[in-house]
């Protein structure tokens, strides 16, 4: 149904299967969360009943016993880096479908109906778009109690801003088009235009953003729990690097328990920001290539920015 | 049509100026943790000194006509005088440029906040200048050599630091730099110096700034490399950089004389509405390397519970950005000839 | 009556004495006087202090010019400070550098119990519902209440392994609220209870704690409540996290669960005590040289002014509270101090995992004459700041 629109997903889909940049991100996508899933059965150790460790276990460098090292508590770093995964992925899904749902239903409504609501839509949004979310997220975290879930809830709530804007002009721009206009004129409800019409040509943007706003969900829970907001019961790959950090990782020279998860971090960010940019250049195919180049070549946009702050002023107006 | 959009821009900025004042006056009063009891610290202290405490703070007050708190709500007595509560003296204090008296250090808020402020201003303010020197040469060279081993290069190495956690490079970079090259672990210069001259003072600032300092500009060099390749690119796919072409002139010229002072236009609203990721960029910097800015004093500021500290941090953060981004919008404007006319 | 003294200080009464509550609290400190060693010369909140020595010091002028005491911002920059000379003394650091600056040809290390020796505490909400405080809330797990469980608890606490993992071995297993560094009024006499699992099990088979339905939790005997417990620690304990996630697992071995949530101080204050609104918190004490006041804790005289933690209530101890008070032999007092401390390891208020040692070091090449060789260390303290010299 959806794919009879030029630009829909399955066409997408198709077209994105071409596209190296994005298929790298994609495999280290899929291999982090196989990461994540297999865990228990990857794992050297079960994280809920390690071997009792003593002073001897302490920041022990790689070796076979512990692949990726012992951290301060003589844990082996595999395995929490392993179930860490889960923790970081899981925040990073979560608290985007919350920004990606709160997002693309204000875009689609601020476009879809226009006038006031628009208006009025966009203002919030727009004061949302300045506060700084960083220490607006660290000031209710750190006041409210620590669990995943306010974690969660906190990087969703602040984080839709730039996926309502995204959605609202490409929905505006659908909605323009003539076999939207040939829709209503026959009497098409508004249920219905946006399920059968707009919605298949917004959902690939919505499918870019939301792969962009799991990679700032991770980096911004990462944060978090580095500066110790973190929910102890749940650790992620930031939690880990909180206790390395806070508990002499680096005076004792355990290298090792800082590096796997932040490089665990960049992996999945990577990941994330390719796909991203597969399917951006995908989407958007216009600018192959320019007039001074001699090659056929895909253009890079960079990811934070298109979305975050497209200039306002052409569509305010 | 100009005036009118200029004033517009304005009082929108006002506006939102407005909206975050009440924001962050009754974030802190809605979110579980009472200021006054953080203000008072010890539950043992007599009610009268728990009371004298109140009074100094300001938190013997009702909160706003009818509410005498908020956490819990209890709507006492609605026929105060509002312009005797705790929302109104807020306001009218800030208005004099008042933001309170810190719990933790008892000292002014506008007094802290204002040496921290120059603080994280020099330290942003030169990491920025290189990013984004080196962010648009980079940039360009790379738009300029597409699809050539030079160009993925500069992507991959920009995609990675773009992903790279803040607060994680800043570590591996302390202990690579005070191990291997002997610079100092934190703060802003060295304690009890005397210095020689004043050349010997920026020395000693310069070196304790260095590894914050390529820490910040690693981080967002990779952002603005991106955006000037990829807006150097568009630039370069138009048709009059064609007709250029055609004139005869050879790709240095039109880069020189066409293509990059449009390239830069995206550019200049960017760098301006970035205030709002340097900020946390900051918080996560300040932390790891102990320097004394605005960011570490947010976080100190969490740790413990100095509610005006926050408010008056979140305030200053908050209205930066946002006249930041009424200066991107009008320069915007300004600049680019396009967007003239409503 | 050491321990009263240790902590009132001489107020010149020319200064203070018109003084009203009201100005004390007002009074912000800005202009210091003092009569010791050294001068404050600078003060940068969360920065440094630098401190001139003063000249005119009726005893002994020190021989260094002043000194600084710089702030940073983790204990591992810290330490690498040190490493690189960028300071010459810290006075904390992570138990997990000792064993890089042993190896350090230059620096020496310190290790002993210090000057105000730190107790960290287990806290069980044990307010009996009848001295529940006026404001208190009194929401304790009733579980917690039952000795018996609580003497599991203490069965399935790995002393040895949190003092291995947390302290890295710098500490000593703890007792009672009485520390190991207060000497003679340390009852050493006492058996602790040994970390063994089946023992912890079997108490509560016994006392017919079972797991009902099967999810790995045992249930009360009336089969109503979970065995589940909140734990929380203050958050400003580094160590907090670490220990609350060892215990969860080894009482989670027992089939006890715990909720675990680190809060600040502040909210801590406000769930402890007297409210009682907490099943379990991990906390600390610092002690006074004089036991009396870690001894008053326990007091049932203390539960409505706060001091009580736990809410431990039992006439037998307050009786002996109060006859060490008036007590003037020193030897008699010693006794009966013994004695509460017996009643509190066998009655259990708290779980003491451990006391810990502080460690400091110095750099060898750049001053001598720390006093390292004091059982107390506080290599800060102007009694060492004053003896070093410049090494030649």
């Amino acid at each position: 149904m959806e794919s009879s629109h030029p630009g829909g997903l399955t066409a997408t889909m198709r077209n994105f299967s071409r596209n190296r940049m994005g298929m790298v991100g994609l495999a280290m996508l899929l291999l982090a969360i196989a990461l994540a899933v297999f865990a228990p059965v990857i794992a050297p150790y079960d994280p809920a009943k390690p071997p009792r460790a003593t002073i001897m276990d302490i920041y022990l460098p790689p070796s076979a016993e512990h692949p990726f090292g012992t951290d301060d508590a003589g844990q082996d770093v595999l395995t929490n880096f392993l179930y860490g995964a889960r923790v970081s992925l899981m925040v990073g899904f979560f608290a985007s479908f919350i920004a990606v749902a709160i997002g693309g239903v204000m875009g689609l409504s601020a476009g879809f109906i226009g006038g006031r609501t628009d208006n009025i839509l966009m203002r919030f949004t727009d004061i949302m778009l300045v506060i700084p979310d960083l220490p607006l997220a660290v000031v209710i975290v750190a006041l409210t109690k620590p669990s995943l879930w306010v974690i969660v809830l906190v990087i969703g709530l602040l984080g839709w801003t730039s996926t309502a804007r995204l959605i609202r002009s490409q929905t505006l721009s659908v909605k323009q088009r003539r076999f939207v206009t040939r829709a209503r004129a026959v009497g098409a409800g508004n249920f219905y235009i946006i399920r059968r019409h707009i919605l298949p040509l917004v959902l690939p943007l919505l499918v870019v953003n939301t792969v962009l706003v799991i990679s700032l969900a991770i980096l911004n829970e990462s944060t978090l729990s580095f500066l110790g907001l973190g929910d102890p019961t749940a650790p992620s790959w930031g939690q880990m690097l909180n206790f390395a950090f806070t508990r002499g990782a680096m005076s004792a020279g355990g290298w090792w328990a800082l590096l796997a998860p932040g490089i665990g971090i960049v992996w999945v960010v990577l990941a994330c920001t390719l796909i991203g940019q597969g399917l951006e250049q995908v989407l958007n195919p216009r600018l192959a290539s320019h007039n001074l180049s001699s090659t056929k070549q895909m253009i890079l946009r960079p990811p934070r920015t298109q979305s975050q702050h497209a200039p306002q002023a052409p569509d305010q107006a | 049509m100009r005036n009118r959009r200029l004033i517009n821009k304005v009082a929108w900025a006002l506006f939102t100026i407005c909206f975050v004042i009440v924001l962050n006056f009754f974030l802190f009063r809605i979110l579980p943790g009472d200021p006054a009891r953080a203000g008072i610290r010890d539950p043992r202290l007599t009610a009268e000194a728990q009371q004298a405490i109140r009074v100094r703070f300001g938190l013997d007050k009702p909160v706003i006509n009818c509410f005498a708190s908020i956490n819990p709500p209890k709507p006492a007595d609605c026929f105060v005088n509002p312009l005797d509560t705790q929302f109104f003296i807020y306001v009218g204090n800030l208005f004099r440029g008042e933001f309170g008296i810190s719990y933790h250090s008892n000292q002014p808020v506008a007094q802290v906040l204002a040496e921290r402020t120059w603080n994280t201003l020099l330290l942003i303010g030169v990491a920025q200048f290189l990013a984004i020197i080196l962010g648009v040469a980079l940039g360009v060279i790379a738009a300029w050599k597409l699809g050539t081993p030079v160009d993925y290069s500069a992507l991959i190495f920009s995609l990675v630091a773009w992903s790279l956690p803040t607060f994680w490079l800043g570590i591996i970079l302390l202990f690579w730099g005070s191990t291997n090259l002997g610079l100092p672990i934190g703060g802003m210069v060295t304690p009890g110096m005397n210095y020689a001259s004043i050349w010997a003072q920026v020395i000693d600032v310069g070196r304790h700034m260095f590894l914050p300092t390529l820490t910040y500009t690693i981080v967002f060099l990779g952002e603005y490399m991106l955006i000037m390749r990829s807006s150097l690119i568009d630039v370069l796919s138009e048709d009059y950089v064609l007709t250029a072409k055609a004139k005869g002139l050879n790709s240095y010229q039109i880069l020189k004389a066409h293509a990059l002072r449009n390239a830069m236009l995206p550019m200049v609203t960017i760098i301006a509405l970035n205030l709002g990721f340097t900020v946390a960029g900051a918080v996560q910097i300040e932390t790891v390397f102990s320097w004394p800015g605005l960011g570490g004093a947010i976080y100190e500021a969490v740790g413990q519970r100095d509610y005006p500290m926050l408010q008056g941090a979140f305030l200053l953060l908050a209205v930066s950005v946002i006249v930041a981004n009424l200066v991107a919008d009008l320069l915007y404007t300004y600049l680019d000839p396009r967007v003239q006319l409503e | 009556m050491e321990s009263q003294l240790f902590s009132l200080y001489i107020l010149p009464e020319h200064l203070w004495g018109e003084k009203t509550a009201q100005a004390a609290i007002d009074f912000t400190n800005d202009t210091m006087v003092g009569s010791g060693p050294f001068k404050l010369a600078e003060y940068r909140q969360n920065q440094f202090v630098r401190l001139d020595t003063n000249q005119d010091y009726y005893g002994s002028v020190p021989k260094v010019d002043g000194a600084i005491l710089q702030t940073y911002g983790n204990q591992d920059a810290l330490v690498q400070a040190l490493k690189t000379g960028e300071v010459d003394m810290i006075t904390e650091m992570p138990n997990t550098a000792v064993a890089a600056l042993r190896n350090d040809a230059n620096i020496q290390l310190v290790v002993g119990a210090p000057l105000d020796p730190g107790v960290t505490d287990i806290i069980f909400n044990l307010v009996p519902p009848d001295q529940c405080p006026p404001d208190g809330k009194c929401t304790g797990h009733p579980a917690l209440k039952d000795l018996t469980v609580r003497k599991a608890l203490a069965h399935a606490t790995d002393k040895q392994q949190l003092i291995d993992i947390v302290l890295l071995g710098l500490g000593t297993p703890g007792l009672t609220l009485i520390p190991d560094g207060l000497g003679v009024y340390y009852n050493n006499t006492l058996q602790d209870y040994a970390f063994d699992i089946a023992t912890a099990n079997k108490l509560l088979d016994d006392a017919g704690y079972k797991d009902v339905n099967g999810d790995g939790v045992r249930e009360t005997p009336d089969g109503k409540a979970p065995l589940s417990f909140r734990l929380n620690w203050a958050g400003d304990m580094s160590s907090g996290p670490r220990i609350a996630e060892l215990l969860s697992k080894t009482w989670g071995e027992i089939g006890i669960k715990v909720e675990m949530q680190g809060l600040d101080p502040d909210t801590l204050t406000s769930v402890c005590c007297p409210a009682f609104d907490y099943d379990i918190i991990i906390w600390g004490w610092g002690s006074d040289p004089d036991p009396a006041f870690l001894l008053s804790v326990m007091t049932t005289d203390e539960i409505p002014t706060g001091t009580s933690e736990s809410g431990y209530s039992n006439p037998e101890y307050d009786e002996l509270f109060a006859q060490q008070a008036v007590e003037t032999d020193k030897e008699k007092r010693k006794e009966l101090i013994w004695e509460m401390q017996a009643i509190a390891l066998r009655d259990l208020p708290y779980i003491i995992p451990y006391y810990g040692q502080n460690v400091q070091a110095f750099r060898k090449d750049r001053f001598q004459g720390w006093i390292t060789d004091s059982s107390k260390i506080a290599l800060e303290d102007p009694s060492s700041l004053s003896l070093i010299e410049p090494v030649k």
